[in-house]
């Protein structure tokens, strides 16, 4: 008798972590995919950046933007998208982008920064 | 009552066995489970730092571009910057390397972490100069036959042939075939396939503009023979030109004809002129002849059938005849006025 309550105790235990494990997958996995939605949307928008006109690309700066999946504004979107245009030099700028998707029930948010520096396409032949 | 005793305890340790076996079952598939998440994991991870590296390489090589888009010399002489630095979460390199006569390679490399991502920019240098650097160029083709002597490289655009006795002390380049025949000999490389090179366009308005505010423009067919110094060191024919008998010159000819010298002619340079160029038709050199500067046709031939002597180099169009005892082809670098200006455009991108 003892034995068997021995057994189930052990088999409640192992059976109750792995219940937690498969939640904290879940999680994982779900950061995982925020994560590269994430580099999706701040590479899409850098390449929107680089086709707007050169002089116009500030207008496009934002900050916390709420966004979809697709990248639309979307107020119930799970991502915040922030664009910041630098200043001018050599007809070139820099421009950082930030996409967040915040975490949920305490976890931490995913957080994809991405650089890069837009040349105006006017200063070459292609 | 022993053998009871011995059945019980057995049910018992069947009990422990298959739970300890469930657990252990239970503890490999999430075991293997925890490995793959925490592989996939670090996937992500690698590939946010790989697409971090790989636009700080892509930015670094534009800004790279710009500056020299900005400034020609930088292609020679770029700033720290351009070659190292800092940008958002890494940091980049980058590389010059020129891998043809006018082409160069910027090799820009992003670096995140341990993650490093190279992307590779083509440029074309159009230097309108460049073919001055060499003995002679042309848009056509450059048959040499006969005797003489080339003092540097040539390059054609199209085809090269050197037969007789032709002696050039250089590259001969063609962007079709190099052919090289007879006693003639090359000190240099004698290649076939090589990139063109673009033909300059010499800024005949600020020519003409010389020669006009000195007086020196002529309407209808020219001869000359005896000794000339035209006034600002242009002369400017609207017409054929013939060169007989003893003739010196001090300065540039420019025809919107055909030049032909027979006689004896001896031109010397006047600042850094060309001397001698014709507009819409061919020189044609027999002897005798020493010449300081450019021989430029913007649409026809450049043809030496005798002795000459020619210290600067010769830019055609339309071909490069060389035949008979044709003489030296000096090389000097010449800088004459052109319409186009140096720049850089972009060939291709490669990762």
């Amino acid at each position: 008798m003892v034995e068997v309550m021995a057994a189930m105790v052990l088999a409640t235990v192992v059976m109750a972590a792995s219940i937690s494990f498969l939640s904290f997958e879940k999680w994982t996995s779900d950061a995982l995919t925020r994560r590269m939605t994430a580099i999706s949307l701040a590479k899409n928008r850098l390449e929107y950046l680089k086709r707007v006109p050169f002089s116009e690309m500030s207008y496009y700066a934002e900050n916390d933007v709420r966004i979809n999946a697709e990248g639309v504004p979307d107020e119930t979107g799970r991502y915040l998208r922030s664009v910041v245009v630098g200043a001018e030099s050599f007809a070139t700028r820099p421009v950082d982008i930030t996409v967040c998707s915040p975490g949920q029930l305490g976890r931490p948010d995913v957080l994809v920064p991405l650089s890069t520096i837009i040349r105006d396409p006017e200063t070459l032949e292609n | 009552m022993t053998g009871s005793a011995r059945q019980t305890g057995g049910q018992r340790g069947s009990a422990m066995l298959a739970a300890v076996y469930c657990v252990f079952v239970v503890s490999m598939a999430v075991t293997g489970m925890a490995a793959l998440m925490g592989h996939d994991t670090h996937q992500g991870r690698r590939l946010e730092k790989r697409t971090q590296a790989a636009l700080i390489a892509e930015g670094a090589a534009e800004y790279a571009i710009a500056r020299i888009a900005a400034d020609f010399s930088r292609l020679y002489s770029p700033t720290g910057d351009m070659l190292a630095g800092q940008m958002g979460q890494g940091s980049y390199r980058n590389e010059l390397v020129q891998t043809g006569e006018d082409i160069y390679c910027l090799a820009a490399t992003g670096t995140v972490g341990e993650v490093s991502f190279t992307i590779k920019a083509h440029l074309q240098v159009c230097d309108p100069y460049l073919v001055f650097r060499k003995a002679i160029f042309s848009d056509n083709s450059i048959d040499g036959g006969g005797n003489g002597q080339i003092v540097n490289s040539t390059h054609s655009n199209r085809n090269t042939t050197y037969y007789g006795n032709c002696r050039v002390d250089g590259r001969v380049d063609s962007v079709g075939v190099s052919t090289v025949q007879g006693n003639s000999q090359v000190t240099g490389e004698v290649a076939s396939n090589m990139p063109a090179l673009m033909f300059p366009t010499l800024d005949l308005g600020y020519y003409y503009n010389v020669a006009a505010a000195n007086g020196q423009v002529y309407s209808g067919d020219k001869s000359l023979k005896g000794n000339y110094a035209p006034a600002g060191g242009v002369m400017w024919v609207d017409g054929d030109v013939s060169i007989k008998a003893k003739t010196t010159f001090a300065g540039c000819l420019i025809a919107t004809g055909t030049i032909t010298q027979t006689g004896t002619f001896t031109q010397t340079q006047v600042e850094d002129f060309p001397a001698l160029v014709s507009r819409d038709g061919d020189i044609g050199l027999w002897g005798g002849t020493v010449l300081n500067g450019v021989v430029y046709t913007k649409s026809g031939f450049v043809n030496i059938h005798g002795g000459t002597h020619l210290h600067g180099s010769i830019v055609s169009w339309g071909g490069v005849n060389l035949n008979g005892n044709w003489g030296v082809i000096d090389h000097k670098e010449e800088r004459p006025e052109v319409e186009e200006t140096q720049r850089v455009s972009l060939l291709a991108w490669e990762s």
